[in-house]
């Protein structure tokens, strides 16, 4: 346990609490400007510091992931509950997974894709068909979404195989819209365009999550019960992207997306790996949508439109490509930000576009880089451990 | 089904056809010449038509007569001036700082800056959230060829097309400018080294097929009469799938690939029961076919990746 990194990442948890506590619009942007210009400032007149606290970070990942975990967890107490803000939580916990699994897809295979939307829309879906119509529980309809969208990846990928970026970019968009008009037109199963609405609530062991919250000390409604299966669900999609990055199959992945060519040259079935990259990448949207099915209770297509996709892509490009501490931070900025200006609710899909130009043309790594990782053998890395 | 009204949905395919075409020629010549898939491209289409409404009520508003030499003539204007400045635009702010970046950044940014425009006419155009009638450009009874009855509009949009196609033919194939163009898509080291200066082909190849897409929005205006913030979209789908379909960087093929695509929606819409409500597929159906039957294009070279 790294105590310096303890207080640092309490000392980030305090500023992430005082952005969600300030109510005021100019307050807000005062408040980021001045955490803006601060790193600024820091850079500029210590500029060997900030470079040795990121790598501090980066190297203790499971430190900081975990010490995370527990702070999320106190978050709703602090915030005494209260059901806007915890809402806006859950969303951003959602967008989240979503990101994840696009960073994963776009950023750590180099397979664009901008139709993402329609993954949650797949689970969505799946989630709100057959515990409203067919009465299956909740954690069966749940797993069952990750595998629906997990099916909707590879079919996208089997087009996709043999098309290079530009046109898999064109494919992505039309089967995130064929999704949506399917939804749109299917209208005995999926509701058509009233949606699919009275989703009913999860049950675990008769316990309901529509009811309220209590905690003894603080209560809260039923989107209390979301925040802890959101974090649940969020914390494991973590660890299961995290250790697939840092596998040799990641590594793989990372091969392809530099070098098509140079991969193929050194024995790797790009047809395989493109498929499981779609694949896997598209089960985190799945399960995403599951979530937002039994949180929202009401699901209708114009909910996982193009639009969407857009936003999930200026996420992973603001955290930077590639990286998975990017992909959730970017998640939560931008889903956080917009409702502090909700007086401005007419710019807001531009301003997602604004931050896609801003990000490419000022800072293409986003705001946490992905970082290389050092090459290490395993016996290496054994000593390497070894000597701590 | 008698002549008349399959005549007329030749007519009508046809014009649709061009539109498409036009819209995918911008995105063949700017993959072709400067490797770059661009997204934005569907926004100077909608500008376009924007620039036209505006500037015909301006001038039904002075009291010019809609058809009249001086009214079109400033209509023609403002659609020149339009695809110009925002072909100029895109090139100096969104595609020139990313020039070395790896192809999904490009991809990516031009996607931001279509965002971008289509927000930005929303919010900022007076009720720009609801769609706008687009006024009437020329005063004529229809055609009737054989019996069909062809609307003014489809005639004079087959002609421009014609014309401005044949216009892009002569500026490729025969100028000082097109043999700059054509070096440069062929190899743009090569073309450096010859004295060609690169940066001034990549600006005018976006100001060519910029204006080429925002006539094709006032074509689509004068079509259909209505006009919306988000009709670009749509657009740039189905220019980008003709040019696909053609082979991207292909001219020609992608005056087919819309013309193909134009075809095919009408046939769907007026001979399949029930198909209006799949004319929105149809491009893509086709696109995925072509990508997994023919990845290059009907008319495109097979690619080889270079070491």
């Amino acid at each position: 346990m790294n105590m310096k990194l303890l207080g640092a990442e309490v000392l980030l948890y305090v500023l992430f609490l005082a952005f969600i506590l300030i109510e005021n619009p100019v307050f807000v942007a005062v408040y980021i400007a001045a955490i803006v210009a601060g790193i600024f400032f820091a850079a500029k007149k210590y500029p060997e510091k900030l470079p040795v606290w990121y790598d501090l970070f980066m190297a203790n990942l499971k430190q900081v992931g975990a010490v995370a975990f527990v702070l999320g967890l106190t978050l709703p107490i602090i915030i005494d509950g209260d059901a806007y803000w915890l809402q806006v939580l859950n969303f951003a916990m959602i967008n989240a997974m979503m990101a994840l699994g696009l960073n994963f897809m776009t950023g750590r295979a180099g397979l664009i894709c901008l139709g993402y939307a329609a993954f949650e829309a797949v689970g969505a879906y799946t989630v709100g068909i057959l515990t409203l119509k067919l009465g299956v529980s909740f954690w069966i309809a749940f797993a069952l979404s990750g595998i629906a969208a997990m099916v909707f990846g590879a079919v996208l990928g089997l087009p996709a195989l043999r098309v290079k970026g530009h046109y898999l970019a064109l494919v992505t968009i039309a089967f995130g819209l064929i999704v949506q008009e399917t939804l749109l037109n299917w209208e005995s199963v999926t509701g058509g365009t009233n949606g699919l609405i009275d989703i009913p609530s999860p049950t675990l062991f008769g316990y309901d999550f529509g009811q309220m919250l209590d905690l003894g000390f603080v209560s809260m409604n039923y989107l209390g019960h979301f925040y802890y299966l959101c974090l649940l669900v969020l914390a494991l999609c973590t660890i299961f992207i995290f250790k697939l990055s840092n596998s040799f199959f990641g590594l793989i992945l990372s091969a392809m997306r530099e070098d098509q060519l140079a991969a193929q040259c050194y024995g790797i079935n790009l047809t395989n790996y493109k498929l499981y990259a779609f694949a896997i990448g598209a089960i985190f949207g799945g399960f995403a949508g599951g979530l937002y099915a039994a949180m929202i209770n009401f699901i209708a297509p114009e909910n996982f439109s193009y639009g969407l996709s857009v936003i999930v892509i200026s996420m992973i490009i603001l955290g930077g490509l590639d990286s998975i501490p990017g992909a959730i931070v970017g998640a939560f900025f931008l889903t956080i930000f917009p409702e502090k200006f909700r007086a401005f609710e007419d710019y807001r899909i531009m301003f997602y576009g604004l931050i896609i130009i801003f990000c490419l043309i000022f800072m293409r790594n986003g705001i946490l880089p992905y970082t290389r990782r050092i090459f290490m053998s395993g016996l290496e890395n054994k000593e390497a451990e070894e000597n701590g | 089904m008698t002549v008349d009204v399959l005549l007329q949905q030749f007519f009508n395919a046809l014009g649709l056809g061009v539109m498409y075409a036009l819209i995918a020629v911008g995105f063949t010549l700017f993959f072709g010449v400067i490797e770059v898939v661009n997204f934005a491209h569907g926004e100077v289409f909608m500008l376009g038509a924007f620039g036209a409404m505006v500037v015909g009520t301006a001038m039904a508003g002075a009291g010019v007569e809609a058809g009249s030499v001086t009214y079109l003539l400033a209509v023609l204007a403002i659609i020149i001036i339009v695809g110009a400045l925002f072909g100029a635009a895109l090139e100096k702010f969104i595609v020139a700082p990313m020039r070395g970046a790896p192809d999904i950044m490009t991809l990516l940014i031009t996607l931001g800056a279509s965002i971008v425009v289509r927000e930005a006419v929303m919010i900022f155009f007076p009720d720009g959230r609801n769609p706008q009638p687009f006024p009437q450009m020329i005063q004529m009874d229809s055609f009737n060829i054989g019996g069909a009855l062809i609307k003014p509009e489809t005639i004079i949009c087959i002609v421009i097309s014609a014309i401005l196609i044949s216009m892009m033919y002569w500026i490729i194939e025969k100028t000082a400018l097109g043999r700059y163009i054509r070096a440069t898509a062929q190899d743009r080291q090569a073309a450096l080294m010859m004295g060609v200066n690169a940066n001034r082909v990549f600006i005018i190849t976006l100001i060519l097929g910029s204006v080429l897409g925002s006539v094709a929005g006032l074509m689509n205006g004068m079509s259909y009469g209505i006009i919306k913030f988000n009709m670009g979209f749509a657009a740039s789908i189905k220019g980008f799938a003709a040019a696909v379909v053609g082979g991207l960087g292909n001219m020609y093929g992608a005056v087919v690939g819309g013309l193909l695509l134009g075809f095919l929606e009408i046939f769907v819409v007026s001979f399949l029961p029930n198909g209006s409500s799949y004319q929105e597929l149809v491009a893509f159906l086709i696109v995925i076919l072509c990508l997994v039957f023919r990845p290059s294009g009907l008319f495109g070279e097979k690619a080889y990746d270079k070491v």
